[in-house]
């Protein structure tokens, strides 16, 4: 694809996955801890010592690397640590519904007027996990805070 | 969130609600709170703790105790907006874990509509 769409289409892949992200920390910031805690333990998946600790640290980590990316600073670093987070999420989605266990997704505060996980969860997700891979193999573009190599 | 005690049964939430001894909050998601609910039940998700200190905790009292419930069976909500109840300073918060079905099946007073916040 020749500039300036590349670097266009680069730039809308991460607003979708980076902004993305970033909105999804903000929300868990602004909802306190104890309110993702909660939300991690209903997935029961994890033991019981992970979800306070993961309730502090997610969020920033979201926060961070979701504005990383979308600002296009290191974006192919950005794109690998906000991949493997959505990965890591679409997993935890799937394995709920497998499992047949009715939880609140609570994955963007309601912004997608989603109560419950359902698969429809874990499409969005696969397009975030899409357009973050195109991030991670193509880079940002050129509308980036860091200067990238292509 | 399993380990959470498991609350009044219904023959004593119907005791509350006949007494005005307790108010009634209603755990389930928005959409399906208007589609019935407990007769003057508030509503509070946890889609309201989401977006910060829900409103509506400024009108439940402090003196008596919040009865929750959700949809019975499996649901979690419950357990989930009692522990976040507490951590708002409610102490007295019980759980109805046979929820609306067990309410709406036994025939006692439910609307639809809004919530009142």
């Amino acid at each position: 694809v020749k500039e300036p769409y590349r670097s266009q289409a680069l730039l809308l892949s991460r607003i979708l996955g980076g902004g993305a992200l970033l909105l999804a920390g903000l929300i868990k910031l602004k909802g306190g801890p104890l309110v993702f805690q909660l939300s991690i333990e209903s997935f029961k998946l994890l033991p019981d010592f992970a979800p306070l600790p993961l309730a502090y640290l997610l969020p920033w980590t979201e926060v961070v690397f979701g504005a990383a990316l979308l600002l296009g600073v290191w974006s192919r670093q950005a794109a690998l640590m906000v991949l493997g987070i959505y990965v890591a999420f679409t997993l935890g989605l799937a394995s709920v519904l497998l499992r047949g266990i009715s939880v609140d997704c609570g994955c963007f505060g309601g912004l997608f007027g989603e109560s419950k996980v359902s698969w429809l969860s874990i499409a969005r997700n696969v397009v975030f996990i899409i357009a973050t891979s195109v991030n991670l193999v193509f880079g940002g573009g050129r509308f980036t805070l860091t200067r990238e190599s292509s | 969130v399993a380990s959470e005690p498991l609350g009044v049964p219904l023959i004593d939430a119907v005791a509350h609600y006949d007494n005005g001894t307790a108010v009634f909050a209603d755990a389930r998601p928005l959409e399906i709170f208007k589609d019935g609910h407990i007769a003057g039940a508030y509503h509070l998700d946890v889609e309201l703790f989401r977006q910060g200190r829900p409103d509506v905790l400024d009108l439940l009292p402090t003196d008596m105790p919040i009865i929750v419930y959700c949809g019975g069976g499996e649901c979690d909500a419950s357990k989930i907006v009692k522990r976040l109840l507490n951590s708002h300073g409610f102490a007295d918060v019980l759980i109805f874990e046979e929820g609306y079905p067990a309410w709406q099946a036994a025939g006692y007073p439910v609307e639809t509509g809004e919530p009142a916040l």
